[in-house]
């Protein structure tokens, strides 16, 4: 089995899984863990990170086949990994996801204003939460993030614009 | 007041510290070890490049049957052997059997194009026909 290309595009590391190529899967599992487990962090996933980002890449290699490239991989991956989260909250119910008391000592060095951002984030609609971290976190085009979120480009400019006004009131 | 350029600049740190906890390699390991384990084996004929080439391989013979079975002794446009399938859901086994099923003899084998491009466009539009039933 051949190694990928340092510089293979998403695409053809894609292909080469598909084609059993094992270690194509492991490339992009390496290249988006670290954005994956940032942004799923920053929607206030718990402790258990690790698992969630493991499958939020189950999922997307299953379902592989339905990526067209039109969002990009990131995107398309970060999308599938808010609703890993979603069903995870969903399954938890009422237990509570986020041991607030216990990551707030961890981040205790961490700048005040970066933990009152976290805090306001996830006080943030869903939509405009996905759209601000995507753009602003995850540093996407306004196109990808329409892409992956299945709404226009003027929207997502919108419930940018509107996230950041809200944060803003936040932090004040 | 915060500014937007603050607001941007914080962005990026956001889940930073717990995303570095999180080991790429390890992910990487467990995700492709729990995919190999749950992956059905995957069999050279369904590959999609062999599927491709076996498709387009019967697709020539029956345009090739097409030409030797439409020339001046018979009726335009009549197919012999039709190809009532869709190409692309069979597997190799059964793409051999239907070409093994195939009457073909040597004269037809002379007049096998090389391509579909070899065809007239009446041809190609007739021998489409004849495949569609």
């Amino acid at each position: 089995m051949s190694l990928p290309e340092p510089e293979a595009t998403p695409f053809a590391l894609i292909e080469a899984w598909r084609s059993g190529n094992e270690a194509a899967a492991t490339e992009l599992v390496r290249r988006h863990t670290r954005a994956l487990a940032g942004f799923l962090a920053a929607k206030g996933a718990g402790d258990d990170l690790d698992d969630l980002v493991q499958e939020a890449f189950f999922r997307a290699f299953r379902r592989i086949g339905s990526f067209r490239g039109e969002a990009g991989f990131r995107a398309w991956l970060l999308v599938i990994g808010s609703n890993a989260l979603k069903d995870l909250r969903r399954r938890a119910r009422r237990r509570r996801v986020l041991p607030l008391e216990g990551r707030e000592q961890d981040e205790a060095q961490e700048h005040e204003l970066l933990e009152r951002l976290e805090e306001g984030v996830k006080q943030l609609p869903p939509m405009q939460r996905d759209v601000f971290l995507l753009r602003a976190q995850q540093g996407l085009e306004y196109e990808a993030i329409a892409g992956a979120l299945e709404t226009s480009v003027g929207a997502a400019r919108v419930h940018y614009h509107h996230a950041v006004k809200r944060l803003k009131q936040i932090l004040k | 007041m915060i500014e937007d350029r603050d607001l941007e600049g914080l962005a990026p740190r956001l889940g930073r510290r717990r995303a570095g906890e999180v080991d790429p390699e390890a992910t990487a390991t467990a995700v492709v070890g729990r995919l190999r384990s749950e992956r059905p084996v995957v069999h050279w004929w369904r590959l999609p490049a062999a599927r491709r080439m076996v498709a387009a391989a019967v697709l020539i013979l029956a345009a090739g049957l097409y030409v030797a079975r439409s020339g001046p002794d018979r009726p335009v446009g009549q197919v012999l052997v039709p190809v009532p399938v869709v190409l692309d859901e069979l597997a190799a086994a059964e793409l051999v059997e239907i070409i093994d099923s195939l009457d073909v003899d040597g004269p037809v084998y002379e007049l096998v194009p090389a391509s579909l491009h070899d065809l007239s466009e009446r041809q190609l539009e007739r021998l489409l026909e004849n495949m569609e039933g």
